[in-house]
């Protein structure tokens, strides 16, 4: 092995080294270079110290827009001044947040529904089921359960009808408690209806809408950490 | 006339809509119909005049983040909406903001303060996926994952290490600058110019940095 005092590798040589797309002459240069083994070892022990470290320091978006918009308490303000002095990061995030709210750009009237997409691929939880658990009478009317069941989640529907008109009412139950559900906000989307209705999850995981149509209907659950359930195309009556 | 207060719902959103219109086109408007609307839906828990402000601002809302945000994805710009929606109903329905309108001065800050859950959940999910896709490419993750306290902790011990290993502040600037921010040398001269005197400059500190950095047994140890 010789050790060579040529010009050191560069970054679009280290950065190919370490994805394995490096050139099979590059890789026998390293190989027979003890300079440049050096260098690599260097870079890889540089690359996990960055994918740990990264922004470990900074105040998290919600600290940086409510310091923007003056919605935290002076000691709190002073931190993240003193911060944003030796962060250009957080200087950009913040500058973005200022660029985002300026209104005298796009925004216009055009209307831009919003279309239902056939999955998500952030946060998924895939339905993994939808079946009818039961049905019965009851004094005042009809109702009916149907159960979902995605990853971790089990949620119970429940469809009545009295005098005011068919109402649909659900249950959460996380399984595994690895989701809050609380506070979540439930959409209701309708066959023949355009918009969809919104409602939120209780303290007690559950939720309600008034006077539904029973057919074809389309639920979708977000919690307040992002996490999505569709339900898609329930039939809440019988055929 | 009826009280903004005993409108109905359905025409109080659509008085909210046009005066939301009027404020976009930045003309004179009233916001005390949106502001009863948000009441109704934050104060009051009305899943009717939620379902009204989900109508009347989401679409905007999109329309402005897919303008803003070129790189993301259809289906993904959906989620962000809805998470910063949610983000939006919770905080707002928090007794910190019991009055809105003392809190939100104008309609204008309620929408601002809409927009911004949206953009806090986009940037939260860049920060997180840049994470994550460094740690992919590099091959090496971090052995153990340990509960946001002690990972916290563990952070702080392992970036105390590296400043007694490098006792020059201008170089745990750089270290900072290298390790943190993930800047590049032409970055960290763009930005530090008056600390900097050029890329090579930089390129040299970082790989004595590195080098002692990776020699240190202690260093490596915190990092299994």
């Amino acid at each position: 092995m010789v050790t060579n005092h040529n010009q050191p590798l560069t970054d679009d040589e280290i950065a190919a080294l370490l994805d394995g797309t490096a050139p099979e002459a590059l890789r026998r240069r390293v190989e027979n270079n003890v300079a440049y083994q050096e260098q690599l070892e260097d870079a890889q022990f540089a690359a996990q110290l960055g994918s740990i470290l990264y922004r470990f320091d900074c105040p998290s978006t919600e600290q940086l827009s409510d310091y923007h918009l003056k919605m935290m308490d002076p000691v709190s303000m002073q931190n993240i001044v003193l911060h944003l002095d030796i962060c250009a990061s957080c200087r950009m995030e913040i500058e973005e947040l200022v660029e985002f709210l300026d209104d005298a750009d796009e925004f216009d009237t055009e209307n831009v529904v919003i279309q239902p997409s056939p999955h998500y691929t952030l946060a998924r939880i895939y339905v993994q089921s939808v079946q009818a658990r039961g049905s019965g009478r009851k004094a005042r009317g009809s109702f009916k359960t149907v159960t979902a069941k995605a990853n971790g989640l089990h949620v119970v529907l429940t469809v009545s009808e009295d005098k005011v008109g068919v109402q649909l009412a659900g249950q959460l139950a996380s399984m595994d408690g690895t989701v809050d559900w609380e506070a979540g906000i439930v959409e209701l989307r309708l066959e023949g209806e355009d918009e969809p209705r919104v409602t939120t999850v209780d303290d007690v995981l559950q939720f309600r809408f008034q006077q539904v149509q029973t057919t074809a209907v389309d639920i979708r659950l977000i919690s307040t950490e992002g996490n999505i359930v569709r339900i898609e195309k329930i039939k809440l009556t019988e055929n | 006339m009826i009280p903004i207060s005993e409108l109905p719902t359905n025409e109080l959103a659509h008085h909210c809509a046009e005066e939301t219109d009027k404020f976009k086109r930045d003309h004179d408007n009233n916001p005390d119909f949106c502001f009863e609307l948000f009441r109704r839906a934050l104060a009051d828990h009305d899943d009717e005049a939620l379902s009204y402000i989900y109508h009347i601002y989401l679409p905007s809302l999109y329309k402005k983040i897919r303008y803003k945000f070129q790189t993301i994805i259809e289906e993904d710009i959906e989620h962000f909406i809805l998470h910063g929606f949610t983000k939006f109903v919770r905080e707002l329905r928090s007794p910190k903001y019991k009055n809105l309108k003392k809190n939100f001065k104008t309609l204008a800050a309620v929408i601002s303060y809409l927009k911004t859950c949206a953009f806090n959940v986009i940037k939260e999910h860049l920060r997180k996926k840049r994470v994550v896709t460094v740690s992919i490419e590099q091959i090496i993750v971090p052995k153990k994952i340990f509960d946001p306290i002690d990972w916290g902790i563990q952070l702080e011990q392992i970036w105390e290490r590296i400043c007694e290993l490098i006792p020059d502040e201008k170089d745990q600037f750089l270290a900072r600058c290298i390790f943190v921010e993930h800047l590049k040398p032409s970055e960290i001269l763009e930005f530090h110019s008056d600390i900097f005197r050029d890329t090579e400059e930089i390129r040299i500190a970082s790989q004595r940095i590195k080098r002692i950095l990776r020699k240190d047994p202690t260093l490596r140890d915190l990092l299994k």
